[in-house]
């Protein structure tokens, strides 16, 4: 009696576990449904702070006009970082998604063949897409092949310091120049002020340091190796950071600037600076032309931007913003996709329409072919230019009625990059990470507890560097550097 | 079996171990102790109406230069469906936090069970997901692959619901405050156990069951995670509040440091530092108004010794 | 009579078994079929889009050992990263039960039931503020030059500490920190505890004439045993686990008091911050799990000997 009770109770228990088990199974199986043709595409970029409040409309009017162009449509997502990297880990389908250098990243995945192989495709049904971006494609090969469309965009890193022209040229009489020669050529203006507000400091300093201060290196393994621009060789050499004269110099500036009193104490773990507008000397990253810096009305001051350095291009550079084609796609579906994209590359009003809303509402277009946003554009829909497709074919915004922008911005800035660019010289190489990613990832974690200090001055490097070296040695420095020499003497064999 | 009887009717001052004097002195302690504690509550509160220049100039303050409303306007002017999210957010914390006590209660009564006889196997079978979790990826694909729960309420209310913390929390309660000896005597009285669970058990435990709710109410209304997994873009409509001011938040943090970004038109930042103190007002708020009410259950519990009696 | 005593217990099984229902169908939805996460930490977990779960995890996703683990092994450091996590831990597990049973025990013998009230909700605030929020408070305390301690340090006629380049003090700040936040919350389930006591207790003791001390040594303290014991070795599951805001969003991640400040969570955000692997991930809390797990069996075991009705099982 006892024992048939007993059996019976397990059996409810065995009965409800594997039923669960086998709905649950059912759907597994089943796999997750994928897109069909004249479903809208499903494409993914990305926004850390959720949707501009606007994009539902502004979407449904992109629609509205693709739809009759080219019997496409998309639905558009804005997702951060963590619901991308999760999607992309669990194999989610989707049709188009945000890709880079930097974010969601593009040679890792390419390489692991989570994006559709569009070399053939390119050519044949969207010729003119494929002669848009030119010799940019190469940033997008994987072994040769084409595995994502690079967005045209500034492509190489022009390194500028930003300074109230106001108080250094007015007050102080001191001449900007267009072009200052080098990192440390900002040192008399950051003196003057010091000399005049001993209790301020002078240059504007976060906990990520100076804006892009090693884009004049190619980075390995998150920046603990480097790639000098220049080197003799006919073979580019890597090495350690701590080899590489020119950036140990730049930390020991950072450092001499930070017991002078430049740099704020705490700057290694301050978030954000961008509050305190009195600060006379800022970081920036940005390309001949850029007016986003520059309006007095926001800063309370004039300012000017001379370049320091660059521009710098590399593979990594020009994959600031690509969009890859999920694998899963189908054939139609990936044709689909590329039509799309060649419409936002070369019709530029429909561009200007994902790029700044809707015009009357968002945005007015200027007498000279540039677009003013208004304040309703500010507030509902204000989205970076490279996450909704490529920015040389939107129209170039203006500051105001006053301060204009220069339609033909982008020409010239290309135009820049032929005669002023610096090229790296690895030709398109990029590292395979997969062999030693156990000795990256720790490398990573050690990297981590000096960097925010090295970067913003606050230690003295000569002394906290050896120091990493030796924790970063034993935890298999010289393997991987070998083996990264290794990956690019067999690139240049080929 | 009346549930008061009329010892209730002694005061708190005559129940208590504690003299005057006595009470007066540790009364005066904890005065020193909450101040202290609510230091740093009260620095929110202050940089929250003072003025973004008087923080830039001087670090968050308790004595700012000036006071600026500018931070709550913005929350107010923000535009940002906020109506809709409230609704959403009270939806959410009402249905989770209520489905959630239906659930746990049932099953914390049985473990109180001494002679319950899978009381070990369902204990053994609810710590295991507190040692083990399948990690962030395996339960995104399996509330989006194999429940399907995106883009849905579901999404946000199901995988808070339970927790073994406070099944066990409501289990010990269960077997202090409810003796063995008493269910017995129901039970030879012909009682079936949901009569018992409903008419004696659940009446003496209402401090645990509101203390369970109260901290479920709160962890519901704070949550953004599972909206920021579970929830895309362009579904604005089931947007809770906090994940509608965790974005807030987030933008305005974007807008401060990566302003080079944004091609063309210099934006107006909102005031960065004020504002985020401001969200985090509207975190605890909703604590400040439930708790009086809450806080008339705990008393309420004390009385099983009449029962007994 | 025998029979009709067991039929009953059968029925009564029966009646709470189906109590049980609704919370297992939850537990196996929820916390039992994303488990197989666990197989990730032995897997290079590379799904393809678009292809379903079973294939991803069984054909597109090769086996590899033990790989996934050795970054954690890597690093010359682990030996004081796991002595921080377990020294936090241990003060942690000592000081949050000893702090909140105590003001519980105070707090039910108030006289006034509003400023009791009050104290509770004063003292569970701290709990609702994040700890992103908790940084930046106190940011706003020790700031080099805006700071508030500094400021009175100057005004004392003492000179300005660099207290985010200082980790000897950070010790005794993070646990303060630990402490002022999460004492709120076990204070209120502990004096929820102490409501169940039988009343009737208290005035026979009080009749008695029973000190406050005794009453609480031998009436309070004994009741409240099985809920410290519970909380006791279910905090001890988790003792290689560390509250990761604490450690790194307090310090503000500061590269000077890492020494300190670092514990396994840290290491593994820090070390898969660039790109994220959640192999890597998976390996690191499964390791943590298997410690949490022994020590949790080992603690009930003995839990168990010294008290049967305090143990979990």
């Amino acid at each position: 009696m006892n024992i048939k009770k007993r059996s019976r109770g397990k059996n409810i228990i065995r009965g409800v576990l594997s039923l669960c088990i086998l709905l649950a199974l059912g759907t597994v199986f089943t796999g997750c449904g994928q897109g069909k043709q004249s479903d809208p595409l499903r494409w993914v970029t990305y926004s850390a702070s959720g949707p501009p409040l606007d994009a539902k409309e502004v979407i449904a009017a992109a629609n509205d006009v693709s739809r009759e162009k080219i019997g496409v449509t998309v639905d558009l997502e804005f997702q951060p970082t963590e619901k991308i990297n999760l999607m992309m880990a669990s194999g989610e389908y989707y049709d188009m998604v945000i890709t880079s250098s930097w974010l969601n990243p593009f040679d890792k995945n390419a390489e692991k063949g989570m994006y559709y192989d569009i070399t053939d495709l390119v050519q044949s049904e969207t010729p003119a897409l494929y002669e848009s971006i030119g010799k940019y494609w190469d940033c997008a090969r994987v072994n040769g092949r084409i595995m994502g469309i690079p967005i045209l965009k500034d492509m190489g890193a022009e390194q500028m310091y930003r300074l109230n022209a106001d108080y250094f040229e007015g007050q102080k009489g001191m001449a900007i120049p267009e072009r200052l020669d080098g990192f440390e050529a900002v040192e008399p203006y950051l003196k003057a002020y010091k000399e005049d507000h001993p209790d301020k400091y002078p240059l504007a300093m976060e906990k990520g340091g100076p804006a892009g201060y090693m884009n004049f290196l190619e980075r390995i393994a998150g920046g603990i190796i480097v790639i000098p621009y220049e080197q003799d060789s006919d073979i580019p050499q890597a090495e350690a950071i701590w080899d590489c004269e020119e950036l140990m110099d730049r930390f020991r500036t950072l450092h001499r600037w930070y017991e002078a009193g430049y740099i704020h104490p705490d700057a290694a773990t301050i978030d954000s600076t961008a509050s305190d507008r009195s600060i006379p000397v800022r970081f920036g990253v940005a390309w001949k032309g850029y007016l986003g810096y520059s309006d007095p009305d926001y800063w309370g001051f004039h300012v000017k931007t001379p370049s320091y350095e660059g521009p710098f291009l590399s593979r990594q550079s020009e994959q600031g913003s690509m969009i890859g084609i999920s694998a899963a796609c189908s054939r139609e579906r990936a044709i689909e996709c590329l039509k799309y994209i060649e419409l936002l590359s070369t019709d530029r009003k429909f561009r200007d329409i994902l790029a700044y809303g809707i015009e009357g509402k968002h945005f007015n277009y200027l007498e000279n072919g540039t677009v003013l946003t208004t304040q309703a554009g500010v507030d509902r829909y204000t989205v970076n230019l490279y996450l909704t497709g490529p920015v040389v074919n939107a129209s170039v915004a203006s500051i105001s009625r006053d301060i204009l922008g220069d339609p033909d911005q982008w020409e010239k800035v290309y135009e820049g990059y032929e005669t002023e660019g610096i090229y790296s010289q690895t030709r398109g190489f990029y590292y395979d990470t997969t062999r030693k990613e156990q000795i990256i990832t720790a490398l990573q974690a050690i990297y981590n507890d000096y960097s925010a200090e090295l970067r913003t001055g606050t230690s003295d490097p000569d002394v906290v560097i050896p120091k990493m070296r030796k924790r970063m040695e034993a935890a298999g420095f010289d393997e991987l550097l070998a083996d990264v020499q290794e990956q690019i003497d067999a690139w240049f064999e080929e | 079996m009346l549930p008061f009887s009329a010892e209730e009717e002694l005061t708190a001052e005559q129940k208590s171990a504690f003299s005057k004097k006595t009470n007066l002195i540790v009364s005066l302690l904890l005065v020193l102790l909450i101040l202290l504690v609510s230091l740093p509550v009260l620095l929110v509160l202050i940089v929250s109406v003072s003025s973004e220049q008087s923080v830039v100039n001087n670090g968050y303050s308790f004595f700012p230069d000036s006071f600026s409303l500018d931070a709550w306007r913005y929350l107010a002017h923000s535009g940002m469906y906020l109506a809709r999210a409230v609704f959403n957010s009270f939806l959410i914390t009402a249905v989770g936090t209520t489905l959630g006590l239906l659930i746990m209660c049932p099953i914390s009564y049985a473990l109180s069970r001494k002679n319950f006889r899978y009381r070990n196997g369902i204990m053994i079978f609810l710590i295991i997901p507190m040692l083990f979790s399948g990690g962030l990826v395996s339960t995104y694909m399996v509330n989006t692959q194999i429940l399907h729960l995106q883009n849905t309420y579901l999404a946000l209310i199901l995988p808070g619901l339970c927790s073994t913390w406070y099944i066990m929390i409501l289990r010990n309660y269960f077997q202090t405050a409810v003796p063995e000896a008493m269910i017995e005597a129901a039970m030879v009285d012909g009682g079936r156990q949901l009569q018992i669970f409903w008419r004696i058990v659940l009446p003496v435990s209402r401090p645990v069951t509101m203390t369970v709710a109260l901290f479920q109410i709160f962890a519901y209304w704070n949550s953004w995670y599972p909206s920021l997994l579970y929830l895309d873009s362009n579904h604005t409509e089931l947007f809770p509040l906090q994940y509608v001011l965790v974005n807030m938040q987030r933008s305005i943090d974007t807008l401060a440091n990566d302003a080079q970004y944004i091609s063309g038109m210099q934006v107006y930042t909102p005031p960065a530092v004020t504002v985020r103190m401001v969200l985090v007002v509207m975190a605890i708020l909703p604590i400040l108004i439930i708790f009086p009410f809450f806080h008339r259950f705990l008393k309420n519990g004390m009385t099983i010794g009449a029962v007994k009696g | 009579m025998r029979g009709l005593k067991s039929r009953k217990k059968g029925r009564t099984n029966r009646e709470l078994l189906l109590f049980s229902l609704p919370a297992i169908v939850w537990y196996v939805s929820f916390c039992y079929l994303p488990l197989f996460g666990i197989i990730f930490a032995f897997k290079d977990f590379t799904p393809k889009p678009g292809d379903p779960l079973v294939k991803n995890l069984f054909v597109n996703s090769p086996w590899v050992g033990l790989k996934n683990f050795s970054f954690l092994f890597l690093s010359s450091e682990m030996p004081k990263i796991l002595f921080n996590t377990l020294f936090y831990n241990t003060v942690f597990l000592i000081l949050g039960i000893i702090i909140p049973v105590f003001l519980a025990i105070i707090l039910a013998e108030i006289h006034s039931r509003v400023f009791s009230g009050l104290v509770q909700v004063v003292m569970v605030l701290p709990y609702f503020l994040s700890w992103v929020i908790v940084g930046y408070c106190l940011y706003g305390f020790l700031a080099t030059d805006e700071g508030q301690v500094n400021h009175i340090l100057r005004i004392l006629g003492g000179s300005a500490v660099f207290w985010y380049q200082s980790p000897e003090y950070w010790r005794f700040i993070l646990i303060l920190t630990e402490v002022w936040k999460s004492t709120g919350y076990s204070m209120m389930i502990y004096l929820c505890a102490i409501t169940s006591i039988d009343r009737t207790l208290y005035e026979c003791a009080r009749l008695d004439g029973a000190t406050f001390l005794q009453r609480v040594r031998h009436i309070t303290l004994p009741l409240l045993r099985p809920t410290v014991a519970t909380i006791f070795i279910l905090r001890l599951g988790s003792l290689l686990a560390s509250d990761f805001g604490l450690f790194y969003q307090v310090p503000l991640n500061s590269n000077s008091l890492q020494p300190v400040t670092q514990t396994l969570d840290v290491y593994v955000y820090q070390a898969l911050m660039m790109e994220a692997n959640f192999s890597y991930s998976a390996a690191a809390s499964f390791l943590q799990n298997i410690v949490g797990c022994s020590l949790l069996l080992i603690a009930n075991a003995i839990i168990r000997k010294l008290d049967a009705d305090s143990s979990l099982m």
